[in-house]
C-alpha cells in the first residue's frame, strides 16, 4: 500500500485521488513511525526548501524517510519539492543538508528572457529504459510549477530531461529512488500513466 | 517542448456558472461542476475560477464548491472571491485548490500578497486587474465588478504585485470581456516589458488564432471564456476546448 507524506505542506488531496483513480489506495500519513506499514512512500510539496527540510526535521521524517529508503529498501516517489527535497542541496537554503537519496543539487534557473517561475506545460524525454516509460508518447505533456531544477551528478540516474531555457532533468530514477519535477496527480491521462507505470508495474 | 496555458476562466454565481459582457448580463449557463467535469474530460490544461459576487456579498467562494471542484479535476486550478486574508487564502488552498486569485483586497491592501505568498509560496497566488480603457487610451484598475476605480495607475499596480510577490498577474480586460473580438494585444505587449513573472491575458478571445497572437505578444497564458462556452454565431452553450493535439501544433512552430 501506499503513504504519503504530510509535513504540512502541499496538496495532498489531489495525490490521493490520483492515486484512487488508479485503484490503488493511499493513506495520508502524519507521523514517521507510520511509514513501515507502507511498500510505497510519496512525498509531496510546495514551497520553500529550507522551510520544508526543517519541518521535515522538526518530526524526525528525515531520519525515518531515508531508513525506509535505504535499510527497507521501500520504493519512493519525490514530487516536485518532494523530488528536490532528495538530493545533497538547493541554491534555495544554502547553509541546510537535503535528504541526500540520490546524488544530485538542486540550482536556481538562470536569469534570461524566459519567466521564472517555469509554469505551465511541458514534454520530457526518457534517457534510458525503464519500465516507467511503458506506453508513454513523446508529445505527451506535464505540468511544470518551479523556480529551481535538479542536476544528477550520475548520469545513469537521469530518467527524463525536459528543456526551459536551459536543459534540467525532469526526473530521475535509481533502484527504488525515484522523482519527478512534474506534478502527475495534475496532469491528466499523461501524468496519470507515468503514476500507473510507477505504482503497478 | 514548453507551450503555454490556455485556461477557461469560469465564473459563478450563486449556484450556477454565467457568461458575462464587459462584466455586465450575467446570462446562466449550468452548473459549475458538471462544467468543470467536461473541461477535465477535454483535458484543459488549467481552469480558472471567480465567484463574482462574492466581494458584494461580502464572503469568499463556498469551500465545498472548491471541494467539488478539487474531486473533478486532474489539473491545476485557481480559486477567486472575496479572498481577504492569509486565512481565507489558507482553508481555500487546503479545500484542494493550487491557486488563490486576488483582485479587490490586493488594491485595498497590498501588502496582503505578501503575507500570503510567504505562507503558501509565490506560484501560489495569482493577482487579478479588472482593467478598463478609458475614451484617451489609458489603462484604469478597477474592482467590484468594474464599478469602483483603483487610486494608482496599472504599472504601479502591476509592479506592487509582482513586488510583494505574486506568482503571475491576471489582466482582465473589461472592455473586451464576452465581446469575442480579439484581445487587447498592446496591453499584452507592455506589461510583457515590464515584468518578470507569468503574465495572464484574459479578455477577447474568439478563436485559435487568438490565442497563439497573445502568446507572441508576450502572454504566458491565455484564458478566456466564451471561446470555450458558447459555439456558433447564435452562441449556444457548448462547452469545448481545443484537443491536446491542436495545442502542441498551435504553438509549436
Amino acid at each position: 500500500m501506499i503513504c504519503i507524506v504530510d509535513y504540512g505542506l502541499g496538496n495532498l488531496r489531489s495525490v490521493q485521488k490520483a492515486c484512487e483513480s488508479l485503484k490503488n489506495r493511499a493513506e495520508i500519513i502524519s507521523t514517521p513511525s507510520e511509514l513501515k506499514k507502507y511498500e510505497f512512500i510519496i512525498l509531496p510539496g510546495v514551497g520553500h526548501f529550507g522551510n520544508a527540510m526543517k519541518k521535515l526535521k522538526d518530526k524526525g521524517w528525515d531520519k525515518a524517510i531515508v531508513d525506509a529508503v535505504l535499510g527497507d529498501q521501500k520504493k519512493i516517489l519525490g514530487i516536485c519539492l518532494g523530488m528536490q527535497l532528495m538530493t545533497n542541496s538547493s541554491e534555495e537554503s544554502i547553509d541546510i543538508e537535503g535528504l541526500s537519496l540520490i546524488d544530485a543539487e538542486t540550482y536556481r534557473f538562470p536569469v534570461s528572457h524566459l519567466k521564472v517561475p517555469h509554469m505551465g506545460w511541458n514534454t520530457v524525454d526518457f534517457k534510458k529504459n525503464s519500465i516507467l516509460g511503458d506506453g508513454i508518447n513523446k508529445n505527451d505533456m506535464y505540468y511544470f510549477v518551479h523556480s529551481y531544477f535538479i542536476r544528477c551528478n550520475n548520469p545513469n540516474d537521469v530518467l527524463c530531461k525536459s528543456t526551459y531555457g536551459i536543459s534540467f532533468d525532469s526526473a530521475f530514477e535509481s533502484k527504488n529512488i525515484f522523482g519527478f519535477q512534474f506534478h502527475p496527480e495534475k496532469s491528466h491521462r499523461s501524468g496519470l500513466n507515468l503514476l500507473n507505470n510507477f505504482l503497478n508495474k | 517542448m514548453f507551450r503555454p496555458r490556455v485556461i477557461p476562466v469560469l465564473l459563478i454565481k450563486g449556484l450556477g456558472l454565467v457568461k458575462t459582457q464587459k462584466f455586465k448580463n450575467p446570462h446562466y449557463l449550468g452548473d459549475p461542476i458538471n462544467t468543470v467535469k467536461i473541461f477535465n474530460d477535454l483535458q484543459a490544461d488549467e481552469l480558472i475560477i471567480l465567484d463574482i459576487n462574492a466581494s458584494n456579498e461580502n464572503r469568499t467562494i463556498p469551500l465545498d464548491i472548491v471541494m467539488e471542484i478539487g474531486d473533478e479535476a486532474f489539473m491545476p486550478f485557481s480559486v477567486g472571491g472575496g479572498i481577504k486574508n492569509v486565512k481565507d487564502a489558507i482553508r481555500i488552498i487546503q479545500s484542494g485548490s493550487e491557486k488563490v486569485v486576488i483582485s479587490e483586497a490586493f488594491i485595498k491592501n497590498p501588502i496582503l500578497i505578501h503575507e500570503i505568498s510567504k505562507e503558501l509560496g509565490n506560484q501560489s497566488v495569482i493577482v487579478c486587474l479588472d482593467v478598463k480603457k478609458t475614451f484617451f487610451g489609458k489603462y484604469e484598475v478597477r474592482y467590484r465588478n468594474g464599478r469602483m476605480k483603483g487610486e494608482k495607475s496599472l504599472m504601479e499596480y502591476v509592479k506592487l504585485a509582482e513586488n510583494f510577490g505574486a506568482g503571475e498577474i491576471m489582466i482582465n480586460c473589461i472592455d473586451k470581456d464576452g465581446m469575442m473580438t480579439g484581445f487587447d494585444l498592446e496591453i499584452i505587449k507592455k506589461l510583457n516589458e515590464k515584468i518578470n513573472i507569468p503574465l495572464i491575458i484574459c479578455g477577447g478571445a474568439k478563436n485559435n488564432t487568438d490565442l497563439k497572437l497573445a502568446y507572441n505578444n508576450g502572454a504566458q497564458a491565455i484564458g478566456a471564456g466564451s471561446f470555450f462556452v458558447y459555439h456558433g454565431p447564435r452562441k449556444g452553450v457548448l462547452i469545448n476546448y481545443p484537443s491536446r493535439n491542436e495545442l502542441f501544433e498551435l504553438f509549436g512552430e
